[in-house]
């Protein structure tokens, strides 16, 4: 990896005076991040798109393979004031994370308590 | 006679020239590609509306440069007699183009998030590479035509 030995412009923020790219481009090119982090940052600007923004949250739903990712844009769309994208959020199944079995785990434990 | 055989040969851009800006997902530094090498001129393009990258912001830097492909090689003098061979990055190739990077006052300042400038570049046919900029918010025009730089 290369080496950077540009200088950093104090008091500007890291982004100094560059402008951001607005507009749905920048945020569906971040939304195809390997980075999970990348895609939430890009998630919760979407809904300032309108309608678009409502359709890729509801499409990263469907599609994407992190579970955080999954449950950012199922979150998005069910704190939206659009009925239809609530109704997008809830028809889908919640996306809950694999912690194993927890009704196996339970019983599990009381048994050895039981033991003792 | 053999000039006629030419006539309706169209000029191509020999290098790549993009737009830094700020990437605020990655959180990095970024390059927004306006014209790629072979693209013929003259050309017009319209950029994404342009937003500020934080509150307050009182102006924005357009720095327009050249870039080299990625994977292409560079040689890089260290200053103390040794050159070093490396592969080009966006980052490490980027030459802005011009003397000064344009500079354009935000009056009321920008905010995060809101769409600002409108950007419109062109390339006449003797490669000048020229700005029109539209404030968003006030509607003026802040830019009209303005030399950027005579593309090499």
């Amino acid at each position: 990896m290369s080496e950077n030995f540009d200088p950093v412009v104090g008091e500007q923020g890291s982004g100094g005076l560059d402008p951001v790219v607005g507009g749905l481009v920048a945020l569906q090119q971040a939304l195809a991040s390997p980075d999970p982090q990348v895609r939430i940052r890009a998630l919760k600007d979407a809904l300032r798109h309108g309608e678009e923004g409502a359709q890729l949250l509801i499409k990263v739903l469907h599609e994407d393979e992190d579970w955080q990712v999954k449950f950012t844009a199922w979150e998005l769309l069910l704190k939206s004031h659009n009925p239809q994208h609530v109704q997008a959020a809830k028809a889908y199944q919640i996306p809950l994370r694999q912690v194993g079995d927890i009704r196996a785990k339970k019983l599990a434990s009381e048994t050895s308590a039981g033991l003792t | 006679m053999a000039l006629t055989r030419f006539a309706h040969l169209q000029d191509h851009l020999r290098h790549t020239y993009v737009l830094r800006t700020w990437n605020p997902y990655l959180q990095t530094p970024d390059f927004f590609t306006l014209f790629k090498s072979g693209t013929t001129y003259p050309a017009t393009l319209e950029l994404p509306p342009l937003q500020a990258n934080r509150n307050g912001q009182s102006q924005i830097h357009l720095a327009i440069g050249e870039i080299a492909e990625e994977g292409e090689t560079e040689v890089i003098d260290t200053g103390d007699g040794r050159l070093l061979v490396r592969k080009t990055t966006p980052d490490s190739s980027f030459r802005a183009l011009g003397r000064h990077q344009l500079s354009i006052p935000l009056q009321p300042p920008g905010k995060v998030g809101v769409d600002r400038l409108q950007v419109t570049l062109t390339i006449d046919a003797g490669r000048v590479l020229r700005a029109t900029v539209v404030d968003l918010e006030t509607g003026r025009t802040l830019l009209q035509q303005q030399v950027v730089a005579r593309l090499g």
